[in-house]
């Protein structure tokens, strides 16, 4: 498997295209809307995918298919050319549509992300909250993902991967709900570079006192923000250094870039286990383009 | 219903000033504790505290620590990855010409057991007069330790000569932070650069670089293409209303600024005019473990006076 | 000789999962430990208690591993007739188990078997325990002489000999995970028959091992309340046919039983078919001083401090729970806390302010203020460093139009004289306002008032949550400045309580699904308290609970669900009222703001007067928009008479930078 990638500051930079089929999600800020008319500028056809966490099931241009049988609902898997639009799908659209375009037997296939400019902080002149964000509305909470659902037991040794983002929350609900899984054997992963310098400082920030208090000593690792293949080879790092039987199991719960790295290494190997916890992203919680991506995978 | 701060009024602590300050210090010990910030010393961090003796010195000195930006070795050898994930398969994309040697270059620079010319080396940003304890050799180290490239490939700058001779068109220059371009002018210079830059493929891709530091270079030198991994502008300079470090409801960062200058004046730091805003008036507070860019603010590293204590050793 | 380096780190560890499943160094056994009745109890029993409250440490202390402990010197002989089975579900693994194109009945029959894998092995390893620990019912080779064969009509793939059982159980345990993950590509394992399985399995055992016969095992399913409803149920229908020797019990937070139905037609009944226990109001509110006490006094012996009115022995041993309750014991224990971490008195308190050049600058221009709305009078009449008490409060006072200056003047006189009179006679205007007059005035430098340090103060703040006690305690001996070594000066712990208040209230945030918004309606709740407590006369002081008058609106279903979210997770709690003030009111309930979230609002932790508060305004703390809310607060500190200096500029922390 290999990943190239580049990236722009405006989609003319690349000649890219056709491709086939492009898998969107809804837009619910300018930078989805701006994807999304990329896609469709340069696809055949565009598929509308969101997936419903609480019943398991994608609605697939409106129609509800059961997430064991997205390969069902989305046409042509081998053969087809495929851009999956990463900024407005959500993790587990990504990860259940790479999956099942490995199993089909894709030579490769395309996946696209915009960066933002600014993340919205209304409160920023409150000292104590400089580095707060509002980016979730809703969290569910952690449910599995069919396909990639682990028992989480201290039977067996096990190893969770947290790529960590800027909401301090989603690591503690983590660590608070599933107790067996050890924090001395948990390692936690930082987006450095990240999108703009100083950025990083909002994840270190806003994740120091869980990591401190839990205690997590599993190690601590960094890979580009916006850089699926550092994240992939992160986690492979990780999984070489692990014992034998030790699973691991992934929460990428940081950038989406760092999360198609999880995705594509989850669905590449099947024994990884991920835990997600589907959190509905808030309307304009984010200003502006920055940059475009374009990650090719090879299969 | 809030205040402007009006220009002139006097630097002061806010609201729950006082406990940003403790929520700072014990989130930088976090930082230290955790591995974030692995490498900075907790007991530097602990006397350069002492240097802040009222409770508005102790405000700054927390909005100064909240916008440090620290490099461990770990986040550089990820800065590095970096590089040659996306940088140089970027500027290969963008700049074509002798490029390919650029597409996959880790791979190509690797060590391995029969070693294959990979048609780049790596140049490190240091004059044959420079003392060993420049960083950019530091840096070349940390290539050939972490990501395994061969040293054979890593050369200097008094090599690139020999190895244009022998058919290598395509050379990057590594280094840690760009400002403002005047040391690698000077390097350009003494080494008498310039004819390679215009007759090859020369890249100069520093961990970071200020956008100031590329247009005088772009300048300089219109063939040198610069892409660093990390690119610094006005909102990564502590004064600048744009990186919000004091824009607390109550200050400015013009009364910051102001407030700093008596700062250094009274606890005897005294440079010229922009020179007290760093090298070059970057202001910057983006520091490597290995090397600390006098570009950053002084009270970061100022050592020459007996009554102020620097958080890190040049 | 202890340092402040051991002090710390015996702190530092203040949960439950650090400290493994065994948890017998450091358990204080509770006072109330015999009346919950537990090892006895043959009835199911319903453990309810918040994040914090003991329920989880409790639960670990009755597993096997703790019971059985390799470190506790003697087992009493009763013992094996509870046998504890600690259970946390893996409910994210569990929500993978319903809908997805399978039949229900496959779903039910599929969890029943993975609790009956994983109970199963709870029960072996259980043997192992007993077998290891000072015990002699039983000894690993008889053990190693079980035989399970009777257990393979359920399953061909388990063993016969006890130490290949477990391993085969595990396998199943993965084989259904894999087969979980791929229900449409992997064939349906066989499923073990829940609860019958483990009948079964414990009733080989007993009549396997002579001195186990009478054995009993209790299931502590911890975090029911994360299972999904139809899991419930079938957990519902195991508490109600619970029969030795295998009952079930649960245990969750307050207002998560969300179904008491079973997978029959018969319903739970809370009388007949289990016993309640809610840790947090039944017992810790009287328990509470004693228990932190000796937790603290522990903690303190395990870093190594001489000389303390406990026996760790003595706090770990269920037998000897009488000798820890006469008055003299109590007395004793809560007194060396006290001295640990002392407080301030009410003329401690007052004295701070004319001790601190900023304090009392501040108030000389409350008292100034004041009079510049009244006539007569000077400052120096009413700011007397001789009767600090008195003086703290007379802005207060001046600033009510039924008392005048002059009325004032003439009363501190009569003190100063030692008359009778209103500041400390009948009236008790002191005891009546001193408090929320000292809190007013550390406010606007926002300030950690001592109010909040001592012994004391941390039980009230910490309402029966241990978690937050210690957290307190940890805080206010990490502190950089401090010696940490004991007595820890009141104004250390009165800032350690305020950052302690603040990273509590940043962990609101992972309180379930609506817990960015249960944070938000802390900060804005917490911010209007913080209002009513800036008041100038503080005719209504320290309101720091509210109840809700009927507005033009009603709450909504929603509403009324997120309130039950913040009970649930204690951000609120809920009184009964005590006196309605008007006829408008529909319901007496009165809801309390978590007393851990006072020090970082500057508002009281006690429960005094309430704010009655209209459905339109509740409605708007809960989801309102930032726009709506600033113009709630502005509308409050009008009506009360807030107005420049008295109010802060940033008073309005989360109102959107552009909109100022």
């Amino acid at each position: 498997m290999n990943i190239s990638m580049k990236s722009g500051v405006s989609t003319a930079e690349w000649s890219d295209g056709p491709w086939d089929v492009a898998l969107v999600g809804p837009a619910v800020d300018e930078r989805g809307r701006a994807a999304i008319e990329f896609a469709k500028s340069r696809t055949g056809t565009t598929i509308v995918l969101e997936y419903r966490a609480d019943s398991f099931t994608f609605l697939v241009d409106g129609r509800s298919i059961e997430a064991d049988e997205l390969s069902t609902g989305l046409p042509n898997l081998a053969s087809a050319a495929f851009l999956l639009e990463s900024t407005t799908l959500g993790f587990v659209e990504v990860f259940l549509a790479c999956r099942a375009l490995v199993r089909a037997g894709t030579n490769g296939f395309h996946l696209a992300y915009v960066e933002p400019k600014e993340y919205k902080t209304p409160r920023r002149r409150e000292v104590l909250y400089r580095r707060a964000f509002e980016l979730s509305s809703e969290v569910p909470g952690y449910r599995a993902i069919p396909g990639a659902a682990v028992i989480l037991t201290d039977r067996r040794p096990q190893h969770g991967v947290f790529f960590l983002g800027f909401e301090e929350r989603r690591l503690d609900v983590a660590l608070e709900d599933f107790q067996t899984l050890r924090p001395s054997n948990c390692s936690v992963v930082f987006g450095v570079p990240a999108y703009k310098p100083g950025w990083e400082a909002h994840a270190f920030a806003n994740n120091v006192r869980v990591l401190e208090t839990k205690r997590l000593s599993g190690g601590v690792h960094f890979c580009g923000a916006e850089n699926p293949a550092g994240a992939y080879e992160v986690l492979l790092e990780i999984k070489a250094s692990l014992e034998k039987d030790a699973r691991m199991v992934v929460a990428p719960i940081g950038t989406k870039p760092n999360g198609i790295g999880a995705a594509l290494f989850a669905a590449l190997h099947p024994e990884v286990g991920l835990l997600y916890d589907h959190p509905k992203r808030s309307a304009g919680r984010t200003e502006q383009i920055s940059r475009w991506h374009l990650y090719h995978i090879g299969l | 219903m809030a205040l402007t701060p009006r220009s002139g009024e006097r630097f002061r602590v806010p609201r729950d000033g006082h406990l940003y300050h403790e929520d700072i210090v014990e989130r930088c010990h976090g930082f230290i504790n955790c591995g974030i910030w692995e490498g900075l010393d907790k007991n530097l961090l602990r006397t350069w505290l002492t240097n802040f003796r009222t409770d508005e010195e102790r405000y700054f000195a927390a909005c100064v620590l909240d916008a440090l930006i620290f490099r461990s070795e770990k986040q550089t050898i990820s800065l590095f990855r970096h590089l040659f994930l996306r940088v140089l398969p970027d500027l290969a994309r963008l700049e074509p010409g002798h490029s390919d040697a650029l597409i996959d270059a880790h791979r190509k620079l690797k060590r391995a057991e029969s070693p294959v010319e990979p048609g780049m080396r790596l140049v490190s940003a240091t004059k044959s007069s420079d003392p060993p304890s420049k960083s950019s050799p530091t840096l070349l180290r940390q290539l050939k330790r972490h990501l395994q490239i061969d040293e054979n490939w890593m050369i200097k700058p008094g090599d690139i000569a020999s190895c244009l001779s022998n058919g290598i068109r395509v050379f990057v220059f590594i280094d840690d932070l760009l400002g403002t371009g005047d040391q690698f002018k000077l390097l350009v210079d003494d080494e008498g650069l310039l004819p390679a830059i215009t007759s090859s493929y020369v890249a100069y891709c520093p961990l970071a670089a200020h956008r100031k530091g590329i247009a005088a270079l772009n300048s300089a030198m219109p063939l040198l293409k610069i892409r660093p991994v990390e690119l610094l502008d006005e909102r990564n300079e502590i004064f600048d209303p744009s990186a919000n470090c004091f824009d607390d409801g109550l200050n400015s960062a013009e009364s910051a600024e102001l407030f700093y200058y008596e700062l250094l004046q009274e606890r005897g730091i005294h440079l010229a005019s922009c020179d007290r805003r760093g090298y070059g008036g970057l202001e910057l507070a983006y520091v490597f473990h290995h090397a600390v860019p006098d570009n950053n603010l002084p009270i970061l590293w100022w050592d020459r006076s007996p009554d102020w204590k620097p958080l890190f050793v040049r | 000789m202890s340092t402040a380096t051991d002090l710390r780190r015996v702190f530092s560890q203040n949960r439950a999962e650090e400290l493994g499943y065994d948890v017998w160094q450091h358990y204080v056994v509770p006072p109330f430990y015999q009346e919950l009745d537990l090892t006895a109890a043959r009835k199911p029993r319903l453990i309810i208690g918040g994040r914090g409250c003991g329920k989880t440490m409790l639960l670990r202390y009755l597993s096997h591993q703790t019971m059985f402990s390799a470190t506790r010197p003697t087992i009493p002989t009763d013992a094996l007739t509870h046998i504890g089975l600690y259970w946390r579900a893996d409910t994210q693994f569990a929500s993978a188990m319903s809908q997805r194109g399978i039949p229900t009945d496959t779903w039910d029959a599929a969890f029943s078997h993975m609790a009956a894998v994983i109970l199963g092995m709870e029960v072996l390893n259980s043997l192992t325990s007993i077998a290891s620990s000072s015990c002699d019912a039983v000894c690993s080779e008889q053990l190693d002489q079980l035989d399970f064969h009777r257990l393979l009509v359920y399953s061909q793939k388990l063993a016969p000999a006890f130490r290949d059982l477990h391993p085969k159980l595990e396998e199943m345990l993965w084989e259904f995970q894999s087969w979980v993950n791929d229900v449409r590509g992997r064939t349906q394992p066989a499923f073990l028959p829940g609860s019958k399985f483990l009948q079964s399995l414990i009733k080989e055992i007993q009549r396997q091992i002579p001195s186990l016969q009478n054995a009993m095992f209790f299931v502590y399913l911890d975090e029911y309340e994360n299972l999904d409803l139809r899991q419930q149920q079938i957990v519902n229908t195991w508490l109600k046919h619970s029969q030795t020797p295998l009952i079930f019990n649960l245990a969750m937070k307050r207002n998560a039983f969300d179904t008491l139905a079973t997978t029959g037609p018969e319903a739970l009944s809370d009388i007949h078919d289990f016993r309640t226990h809610d840790l947090e109001q039944d017992f810790l509110e009287d328990n509470f001083p004693i228990m932190a006490a000796e937790i603290l006094l522990l903690r303190f012996a395990l870093a190594g401090v001489p000389d303390l009115p406990i026996e760790p022995d003595v706090l770990r041993d269920p037998e000897k729970i009488d000798l820890r309750r006469t008055q003299d014991y109590r007395r004793a224990a809560i007194s060396a806390a006290k001295a640990l971490f002392p407080g301030l008195t009410n003329k401690e308190l007052a004295t701070t302010i004319f001790a601190d050049g900023a304090l009392s600058n501040q108030l000389r221009r409350r008292i100034e203020r004041a009079l510049s709305r009244r006539n007569g009078g000077t400052v120096q009449d009413f700011f007397r460093p001789a009767f600090p008490e008195a003086s703290v409060i007379t802005p207060a006072l001046l600033s009510r139009p039924s008392t005048s200056p002059d009325d004032v003047r003439s009363e501190i006189e009569k003190l100063e004289r030692g008359e009778d009179n209103k500041f400390t006679g009948a009236t008790n205007w002191i005891h009546n306002n001193l408090v929320a007059s000292v809190l007013q005035l550390y406010e606007p430098q926002s300030r950690a008032c001592p109010f909040y340090a001592g012994f004391d103060a941390f039980c009230d703040l910490s309402r029966g949550n241990i978690r937050h006690f210690l957290e307190l305690c940890y805080k206010s001996l990490n502190r950089d400045t401090s010696s940490a070594k004991p007595p820890i000066p009141p104004a250390e712990q009165a800032e350690a309580a305020r950052q302690a208040s603040a990273a509590l209230l940043r962990e609101v945030k992972s309180f379930g699904r609506k817990g960015n918004q249960l944070h938000d309606f802390v900060f804005r709740l917490g911010t209007l308290f913080m209002l009513a407590h800036q008041r100038p006369s503080l005719s209504e002081s320290e309101q720091s609970h509210f109840t809700i008058l009927r507005g033009t609106s009603d709450l909504s279903e929603e509403d009324r669900e997120f309130f039950r979210e913040a009970l649930k997770w204690s951000v609120l709690y809920e009184y009964k009222g005590t006196k309605k003030k008007s006829e408008q009111e529909p319901e007496t309930t009165e809801y309390v703001l978590n007393p851990i979230y006072a020090p970082f609002f500057h508002i009281s932790y006690r429960k005094k007067r309430r704010l009655e508060i209209t459905t339109d305004d509740v409605i708007c703390l809960i989801r309102g928009k930032y726009s709506e809310v600033t113009e709630l607060l502005r509308r409050y500190s009008g009506k009360w008479g807030l107005e420049g200096e008295e109010l802060n500029p940033t008073l309005f922390p989360f109102v959107e930078p552009d909109s100022l």
